[in-house]
């Protein structure tokens, strides 16, 4: 058995603790004023050793928790044979670090990149072993330490690159990781990849190698070859109901002998809907924007095919989504339609604002019906029912928005059960009793994702507006205010309540008593708060390859699918399916279960979620940075790798990648049952300390 | 006839305050006033009546006298001032001489043996006055720290208890010198009630003890103890500092708990021998009892004194 923290051994020193402590009590023992030890006589040495020595269970309890946790924290590693072949065979110990990312699909880079791995195989002799890792923007290992070249070249050749992005630093990482153990023969890692200077992710971890290995680099490319991509396709709406959208996109060109002009053909729903050419010069990047595009009702997509034959055809290909954005349903509620005057007129003005918003009075709206929408905005709202309070409450617990706007109807008395559910306890109303007495406000939380949206100009005309009457609260502990008033008071306040979030506005979103609805930012704000109330986050019209897609995230989209589902009774486990853009079926048994949240992108194209009739989709597109094929010298990129000097059997980084964690954490999984056991000895030791503890009161 | 302590019911509704109670009045007078009305009401039920407020006598007024004594009915039927004299107006002289050492600030509850001390020698003081006796204050710690002669106006009873209530515990104890200084002082036999938690050397509150009774003086001697003290039940190895000497001592209570009680019960049984053998009424009191049984052995030793 080794240790990966070998250093922390050090930690047992820390057994000699307890002892110290028995030995030395007598010192620290407790200090008590009493009034004469007259009567008090001095206890021998002798006794009060024998009086220490009372518990040594205790003693020996406490020593063997310490002992535990040193042992943990210093990583005990198990020797099994098959994971540590890389070390245990006395030849080399080689890693064979492969690159299948989209762009080693240009020309004939992977092919050269199998060739030069299994060169690299036929190299090896007696007693070395070798270990593939596959990488991408993921790593993965694609065999175990393998003695038999035979073996991996045939896992090797039947191998074909992905579509993801490249990131070298977890694979470097993880390579070093595999050789940590290494203690005999020669760690080597092979790099085979077409080296690609967006390969070095800006948020990578840092990266340093055993100074012990030798790092060898192969490079798969020859000389780039012309390339032409499509950087990016975006698509607008030009109306609230989306039917005409405004398509752009960026062109870009790499390595052209000479100037060019391909044709952009967009095609919605499979057919062709725009035609034009792009004069691209030898490195060149291109906005073009095509006339608007009329879409019909429902689900409808849009795909950009550049015409040019290059190496790399898959980047010349964008998609989107062009299915109208998920509406937010509203409701607005009030005692009198005209205090909702400047909020419904903010909240449905912009042509393309997501709320959908009904205006309804107090007790027109059955409590029932509440599920039904995403958000609730209690208006200047008056006495509020028993039951609308509890409607409401379930409303909130079960993850819809609240929004509390205070008014002239707003009594503290009024709110009822609602209280239990506010961020704050409403104590009375504040009015400016003259000029010079209304507040402004002194504090804005401008990093919240309310907002956060607005520029630094934009929060001078929050500061700027006067407010003459408004509520004073009382925050509760679990509230954050989000916005305050000169003299400290509260104006926007949040609170999270079960599943759902609840904003208080203490002053009015009318003219009585501010003059917010007259500045530009009550619009953008008053939206801003609806859509955080309700946790409204629009999906993305494209997804990019590589996206692991929260399956949560999409209900708004597939509202309709799951109402069918809903309404059918039938399980998600039978009726769901997902077609991937090659026409796979990707099991789903489970899509909105702990089990299976997430759906990884694996490639271009549309992703089909059909729910018996029903059918959504979801568009991905390339990581644009593996169209750009510039790469540096691969022997100054490892020049300019650092290295490090490890002591042997040192610990590794932090893994990163599951494949990693699970190859070393089940070499290293003891370190979790010398936890378990040391908690078990503090437990008994409680106990039976407490006991003894019991004991003495008594 | 001497009273019992337990006479008055301790669950009977007229039973006297809790010392923790009365640690929260801030007023000494205000504690000593409850305390001995509490008392004196508990005892008009008892069958102990008739004690000093009963009327006596009607006497001239001479000069010197309190004007606020005289009966002006009296002066008005018969054009010469007379003033009452009582039943309890007999003139005893009580000293009240109490411990402030260092030890009496000791306490392991809400009240400490130096505030439980105050309440005593206050009610006391307080019910003496009422009684229309003398009543003088001596504190004392390693010397002799404050003195006031007794006297029976209302206002040397402020007096007096102010300086009670300013008493602070001083450091060591030492009975020789300054009640020696007091018994030289001592010109009229009274009751001297020494209020104590004893912690010195037996021979030296014997030699006190017996000097005030050899001048005809009836001593009452009242032990004050926490229940702490009186158990000495602490857990685990502590370092004991004494609050007198700041002598500290590391020690295992558990081990020294027998031995220590053994020798307090010797100290005390040597003091209750002593004052058995010269008469002298010998109480110990726990801080968490009532004051009434203090009270009880003056009333019983004053009529006595009578």
């Amino acid at each position: 058995m080794q240790f990966l923290n070998p250093l922390f051994l050090v930690g047992s020193l820390a057994l000699i603790a307890p002892i110290l402590v028995h030995l030395v009590r007598r010192e620290t023992s407790r200090r008590v004023l009493f009034s004469s030890l007259m009567f008090v006589r001095r206890t021998t040495k002798a006794s009060l050793r024998k009086q220490r020595l009372r518990h040594p269970l205790l003693l020996l309890l406490r020593m063997a928790a310490l002992l535990l946790l040193v042992l943990a924290i210093a990583r005990p590693l198990l020797t099994d044979p098959d994971a540590v072949g890389l070390s245990g065979s006395g030849g080399r110990s080689l890693i064979l670090l492969l690159d299948d990312s989209f762009s080693m699909r240009f020309g004939d880079r992977f092919e050269r990149a199998q060739a030069q791995a299994r060169t690299i195989l036929g190299g090896m002799g007696p007693g070395d072993r070798v270990q593939t890792v596959l990488f991408s923007d993921s790593t993965r290992l694609l065999n175990r330490p393998e003695a038999n070249p035979r073996e991996v070249g045939k896992l090797i050749d039947a191998l074909e690159p992905g579509y993801s992005g490249t990131d070298y630093g977890p694979a470097l990482r993880l390579a070093d990781q595999l050789l940590a153990g290494t203690s005999q023969g020669s760690p080597e890692i092979h790099w085979i990849s077409d080296f690609q200077e967006s390969g070095w992710q800006p948020g990578s971890p840092n990266v340093s190698i055993d100074d012990r290995i030798e790092l060898r680099a192969y490079p798969a490319a020859q000389a780039p070859g012309p390339n032409v991509s499509i950087g990016r396709l975006t698509v607008e709406p030009e109306n609230r109901s989306a039917s005409r959208v405004a398509v752009t996109a960026e062109i870009r060109s790499q390595n052209l002998r000479q100037a060019l002009n391909p044709a952009l053909v967009l095609e919605i729903n499979g057919q062709p809907a725009r035609n034009r050419t792009v004069r691209l010069e030898p490195n060149d990047s291109r906005q073009v924007r095509f006339e608007s595009v009329t879409v019909p009702r429902g689900e409808s997509t849009a795909r950009l095919h550049l015409q040019f034959e290059d190496a790399l055809p898959q980047d010349n290909f964008a998609y989107s989504s062009l299915s109208p954005p998920p509406r937010l349903k509203t409701l607005l509620l009030g005692a009198d339609r005209r205090d909702h005057y400047y909020l419904n007129r903010a909240l449905t003005a912009s042509p393309d604002s997501s709320l959908d918003v009904k205006v309804a009075e107090p007790g027109r709206i059955p409590p029932s019906e509440l599920s039904s929408y995403a958000a609730v905005i209690l208006n200047n709202y008056g006495p509020v029912q028993a039951e609308t309070a509890s409607a409401l409450i379930r409303f909130v617990k079960s993850g819809g928005g609240l929004l509390l706007i205070s008014g002239r109807q707003t009594h503290v008395e009024s709110l009822g059960g609602l209280q239990e559910i506010l961020p704050a306890t409403l104590l009375k109303r504040y009015r400016a009793a003259g000029r010079g007495k209304d507040q402004r406000i002194g504090l804005l939380q401008k990093r919240h994702p309310i907002f956060n949206h607005f520029e630094d100009v934009h929060h001078s005309y929050f500061m700027a507006t006067a407010y003459t009457d408004f509520y004073l609260v009382e925050p509760l502990a679990d509230s954050q205010v989000l916005a305050a008033l000169q003299d400290g008071s509260p104006l926007l306040l949040e609170r999270q309540s079960g599943k759902g979030r609840v904003l208080l506005f203490t002053s009015s979103l009318d003219r009585n008593w501010n003059q917010l609805p007259l500045q530009s930012v009550f619009l953008p704000f008053c939206q801003e708060m609806v859509r955080y109330a309700a946790r409204f986050r629009p999906s993305p019209q494209a997804y990019r390859v590589g996206d692991r897609v929260a399956l949560q995230s999409l209900i708004p989209q597939w509202a309709k699918a799951l109402a069918t589902l809903s309404t059918s009774g039938h399980s998600f486990a039978h009726t769901w399916t997902v077609v991937a853009p090659s026409g796979r079926e990707i099991p789903l048994e489970d899509p909105f279960g702990e089990n299976r949240s997430s759906l990884k992108l694996t490639e271009p194209g549309f992703y089909r979620f059909r729910v018996q009739e029903t059918e959504n989709l979801l568009a991905a597109n390339l990581d644009p940075r593996e169209s750009d094929l510039r790469a540096p010298d691969p022997q100054q990129l490892l020049a300019q790798l650092p290295r490090t000097a490890r002591r042997e059997g040192a610990a590794p980084p932090q893994p990163t990648s599951v494949d990693r964690r699970h190859v070393l954490e089940n070499r290293q999984h003891l370190w979790w049952y010398l936890v378990l056991t040391a908690c078990l000895v503090l437990l008994v030791e409680s106990l039976l300390a407490n006991r003894y503890s019991s004991k003495v009161t008594d | 006839m001497t009273p019992q302590a337990g006479t008055v019911s301790e669950h009977s509704p007229l039973r006297f305050l809790d010392p923790a109670v009365l640690a929260r009045i801030n007023n000494l007078e205000l504690v000593a006033r409850t305390v001995v009305e509490g008392f004196i009401s508990g005892l008009h039920r008892s069958p102990y009546l008739g004690f000093s407020v009963d009327f006596a006598q009607y006497r001239q007024y001479i000069e010197g006298d309190d004007i606020r004594q005289i009966d002006w009915k009296v002066y008005a039927r018969s054009d010469r001032h007379y003033v009452k004299q009582y039943e309890g107006e007999t003139s005893t002289n009580v000293y009240l001489l109490l411990d402030i050492s260092g030890s009496m600030a000791y306490g392991s509850g809400s009240v400490s043996k130096m505030e439980y001390a105050r309440y005593l020698t206050a009610s006391l003081a307080f019910f003496a006055q009422r009684q229309r006796d003398r009543v003088g204050l001596t504190t004392f710690a390693a010397g002799l720290v404050d003195k006031l002669p007794p006297r029976c106006r209302r206002e040397h009873l402020s007096s007096l208890l102010h300086l009670v209530d300013k008493a602070k515990p001083d450091a060591g104890t030492a009975f020789g010198k300054p009640l020696q200084a007091l018994a030289e002082t001592i010109r009229r036999r009274g009751i001297v009630v020494l209020v104590s938690d004893l912690y010195a050397p037996t021979g030296e509150v014997a030699e006190s003890i017996r000097q005030f009774r050899f001048q005809g003086n009836d001593v009452i001697v009242i032990q004050v103890l926490d229940p702490r003290e009186q158990r000495f039940d602490f857990s685990d190895s502590v370092q004991m500092v004494d609050m007198e000497t700041r002598r500290k001592l590391i020690m295992d209570p558990a081990l020294a708990r027998a031995d220590y009680l053994a020798r307090l019960e010797s100290h005390q049984q040597e003091i209750r021998n002593l004052c058995g053998a010269l008469g002298v009424d010998f109480l110990v009191m726990e801080t968490s009892r009532p004051l009434d049984l203090a009270l009880y052995r003056y009333l019983s030793t004053r009529q006595k004194s009578r």
